[in-house]
């Protein structure tokens, strides 16, 4: 009975194995065959304008739900929701509803990369807006180009993320273009010999951070005086680190991680008697409600720089930032019980870009939606004055640069 | 007067039967033993009355009162305390904190009392009374497991195999002992593999084989008796 | 500078050494390691803090409630999973998983009910720092350290001074012959459970208060550190396990200042590993003696 049961076992293995095997080579044949056919498209729009077709009508999202990333996860699927009611309202692809499908990808690389194999066999899905981070972006990124599916990253911002393929399409600047910035944005606040000390989180971008500050820094003319790493999350006392910092007497503490360890290390650092002319300064994670809750009056003086803006009344409704921008923030806020925040505000870009070209271009040829995303004219953004890409997928947009007053956002000029 | 009576006692080990369908009981100041070979549920009795396995049937009576789901603090309370198989005396307790957790239940002055008897019926307790109970000799051991036991102010003192291990010596002090407590009044339940010595000094016998009672009467008679003597005597 | 590191060393190993008590104190009765103490431990926490932002009243008067619902948990634990189990027979093995997965119920249920962010904790106990020199030590720490002392001799007096801590201690060693005593030795398991739990609380809460944060993932990363810590002083060991927790704090404090951040964990473990090589028992743990 047993031997009966252990064949049947193996047999369905195999089975599966080998319908695994047909199923690749059947998209080898469709990947080839969309080439083929773009480029039989390409000659005939030379002539005529192309009807756009809208076979798949779905929209998966693989986002962390649950898991220590969830509070991200959430700000996520607030947006997702949004974005694809705001365009279903508006009439969606030219009569047809898109429709959102949201799965919990946990921030687990298994997980996700088990989430991707589905995800490139539905014949439903025209694009898939995720994942949250560059270490499980990175991870799934080369399943999704490969099986033909265009992915839309809000937040991967890794250097190579790009360069995995022609389907990849990240809506934040890299590390590099972004730290780069930030470095000019600090050196502009403070000036030549200043020292800077930097604290790093172990993870992808926190080691990419530290590499490009370290060089930059010098370069432009001040002094890195200390660099250490952490683990995000796991180490909650800095008191170790800090003494040494400390010590040295840094003009800038910068601190790459994640918004509970920029807090982490203001509060201890306060504590262990750091000077009050230090500078604290952070990455765009920090401009929210939960950072300010943490350390707001401990964070004066601080800098901190990113990519999307503070979404908060008295900053958003400054002369700084657009209509659509304010508007967002307050469609969003008073739609779901979190508060606006730069997550939300990428990934709403991120669908709502898509969306848009799909509806210009059509669901149906993979290539030709992300080459639309990245060539769409005049999108108003909501959480930047302009997104543009350059070198075909690279994602563009200014620097939110802000102090901490009073407990409060305000806006840095530089 | 009947002290304890066991009406079709069956325990089982998940499929394994262990005792099946036994009875029998003790008198006030009766010594009663179990004789048995290895596994004929000798030990499994004692634990089953004790409290501290529970039965599949059949049912326990303590001056005709129905005991048979009692809990084991119930029963210590009651006055019935076992002695368990293989001594179980604290060891990282001193000789002193071992009979003081037997009179656990009982209050200061109480276990004063007690102690004091304790200490003449064996002064070995006394002489050793600080040390690690699990450095003490094997004869030793079985001495302050009975001695604790007693501090329990027993009504019916259960003693499981209380010559396991010991040298013959030994195996005589402790039996006289045995004898000495009930002269001061203590009913005694004996479970031996032991059959001799057991039988020389109990009133009554039961014959254990595989869970079930094959003999029964009184001491001097079995051993007397041919079967025993051919099973148990090594005649 | 090197005073200063050795305060934060203190006063880590402080936090290490409440939450190992924890551990020991189950270990020591049952010989079972409870896997749920740490999350136990943040959930405790966390109840304080809810309750104090819900009621709005004596920070006090919520702490003590939330110790009650923390010794309740506790004590369902027991009371709810591991009484069955011990019923039943069932592999020491069995009761640890359990405990795992009780700690992981723990861990979600915080996730979806109080917050999965990283939410602010007020320090009520906050009275200002004082200057030793170079250093730097804040009334936080040293409460934290005077709460370390205080529990280990309140825990010390209940086990080895009181009627009950005898009982403990007696079923730790045998508990078929504790039973034998008349020893209700479930009634003292379950109070050593919530005890456990009580104590998990207040770290909990006291640790709230001097990161000033606390998030649902606390008790997980912490709990191997302080395993590790209870393994090193001798687990069953009270005073054992608050020489491990002051010092996987400090050679944790003083690794990651001069050596390397990014392995501070490794060099717990590693202190860990050398020292029950040469004392297998830990360091204040008793050679087991059996002599049948």
């Amino acid at each position: 009975m047993k031997r009966i049961v252990a064949l049947l076992l193996t047999c369905s293995l195999l089975l599966t194995a080998l319908a695994g095997c047909g199923d690749s080579e059947k998209k080898e044949t469709a990947a080839a065959g969309g080439t083929a056919a773009s480029a039989e498209n390409n000659a005939e729009t030379n002539g005529e304008a192309e009807t756009p077709t809208y076979g798949k009508t779905k929209l998966a999202a693989p986002i962390p739900l649950t898991g220590p990333n969830s509070q991200y996860g959430i700000a996520y699927r607030n947006a997702l929701e949004m974005a694809v009611k705001e365009f279903n309202e508006n009439g969606g692809l030219n009569g047809t509803e898109v429709v959102l499908e949201v799965l919990d990808d946990q921030s687990d690389v298994t997980q996700a990369t088990n989430l991707a194999n589905q995800l490139i066999d539905d014949p439903d899905v025209f694009a898939v807006v995720g994942t949250f981070g560059s270490s499980v972006g990175m991870a799934v990124a080369p399943t999704y180009q490969e099986g033909g599916m265009p992915l839309i990253a809000p937040n991967i911002s890794h250097q190579d993320f790009p360069t995995l393929g022609d389907l990849l399409v990240p809506i934040s600047p890299t590390a590099v273009i972004e730290i780069n910035g930030v470095a000019d944005v600090l050196y502009k606040c403070t000036g030549e010999g200043t020292k800077m000390a930097i604290l790093y989180a172990t993870t992808d971008l926190g080691v990419n951070v530290n590499n490009i500050l370290s060089e930059k820094w010098p370069e432009l003319g001040g002094e890195l005086v200390y660099s250490n790493s952490f683990v995000s999350g796991e180490t909650k006392d800095f008191s170790a680190l800090l003494t040494e910092v400390i010590a040295l007497d840094p003009d800038i503490i910068y601190v790459s991680g994640e918004y509970y360890d920029v807090a982490s290390v203001i509060l201890q650092a306060r504590q262990l008697g750091v000077s009050e002319d230090v500078i604290f300064s952070g990455p765009g994670q920090c401009f929210t409600q939960e950072f300010i809750d943490l350390c707001g009056a401990e964070a004066r003086n601080g800098v901190f720089c990113g990519t999307l803006p503070a979404y908060f009344e008295d900053v958003i409704t400054t002369e700084h930032y657009s209509d659509t921008m304010v508007n967002f923030m307050n469609d969003y806020n008073e739609t779901y019980p979190e508060t606006c925040n730069g997550f939300a505000g990428n990934c709403y870009d991120g669908i709502m870009l898509t969306l848009l070209a799909a509806k210009k271009v059509g669901t149906d040829d993979a290539h030709k939606l992300v080459e639309a995303i990245l060539s769409y004219e005049d999108y108003e953004s909501v959480s930047t004055s302009h997104l543009y890409f350059t070198d075909y997928n690279y994602a563009n947009k200014e620097l939110c640069a802000y102090t901490v007053k009073d407990g409060k956002f305000a806006v840095v000029e530089y | 007067m009947t002290l304890l009576r066991v009406e079709d006692l069956t325990v089982n080990y998940g499929s394994i039967r262990a005792v099946r369908g036994i009875s029998f009981e003790v008198n006030a100041g009766e010594i009663v033993t179990l004789i048995g070979s290895n596994g004929a549920g000798k030990t499994t009795t004692m634990n089953t009355i004790a409290g501290l396995k529970g039965l599949a049937s059949g049912k326990i009576f303590w001056n005709e009162k129905d005991i048979t789901s009692l809990s084991s603090g119930r029963k210590v309370r009651e006055g019935i305390i076992l002695s368990p198989e293989g001594r179980q005396v604290f060891p990282d307790f001193s000789v002193y904190d071992n009979l003081l957790m037997g009179g656990y239940l009982f209050s200061k002055e109480q276990n004063e009392e007690t102690l004091q008897t304790v200490h003449e019926l064996f002064p070995v307790l006394k002489a050793r009374e600080k040390q690690a109970a699990g450095t003490l000799s094997g004869g030793e051991q079985q001495m302050l497991a009975v001695g604790r036991a007693l501090m329990s102010r027993p009504k019916l003192l259960m003693l499981d195999e209380p010559s396991m291990g010991l040298a013959p010596l030994i195996v005589k002090e402790i039996f006289a002992l045995i004898q000495r407590i009930r002269s001061m009044g203590t009913t005694i339940l004996l479970v031996e593999q032991n059959a001799r010595m057991a039988l020389k000094v109990s009133d009554r016998a039961y014959v254990l084989q595989t869970g079930e009672i094959t003999l029964s009467g009184m001491a001097s008679d079995l051993l007397r008796s041919e079967e025993v003597q051919k099973a148990y005597l090594g005649m | 500078m090197f005073l200063q590191q050795l305060i934060n060393g203190l006063a880590l190993g402080s936090i290490y050494a409440l939450i190992a008590i924890g551990y020991s104190l189950v270990f020591g009765v049952l010989k079972l390691v409870n896997f749920a103490n740490g999350s136990i431990y943040m959930l405790g926490g966390f109840l304080s803090l809810v309750l104090f932002n819900k009621f709005q009243s004596s920070f006090l008067l919520c702490f003590a409630l939330a110790l009650i619902i923390n010794g309740l948990v506790g004590f369902c634990l027991d009371f709810f999973a591991l009484r069955r189990l011990r019923k039943t027979n069932a592999t020491r093995l069995v009761g640890l998983i359990t405990t795992m997965g009780f700690g992981t119920v723990i861990d979600n249920f915080v996730m979806l009910f109080f917050s999965n962010a990283t939410v602010p904790y007020p320090n009520i106990i906050n009275f200002g720092s004082f200057r030793i020199g170079n250093a730097i030590i804040s009334s936080t720490q040293i409460i934290i350290f005077l709460s370390v002392v205080l529990i280990l001799l309140l825990m010390s007096f209940l086990v080895y001074g009181t009627k009950i801590g005898k009982a403990m201690r007696a079923t730790s060693q045998n508990a078929d012959a504790a039973r034998l005593m008349g020893v209700n030795v479930n009634g003292v398991i379950s109070m050593t459970f919530i005890l456990s739990a009580i104590l998990a609380g207040v770290s909990g809460t006291l640790v709230g208060m001097y990161y000033q944060m606390i998030d649902f993932t606390s008790g997980f990363s912490i709990g191997m550190k302080t395993m590790a810590a209870a393994v090193l002083g001798g687990v069953g060991s009270l005073p054992g396990a608050v020489a491990g927790g002051l010092i996987i704090g400090i050679v944790e404090s003083l690794g990651a200042a001069y050596i390397s951040s990014a392995y501070r964990n490794a060099f717990a473990f590693i202190v860990l590993i050398i020292v029950v090589l040469f004392l297998p028992n830990g360091l204040f743990g008793k050679e087991k003696i059996s002599k049948v």
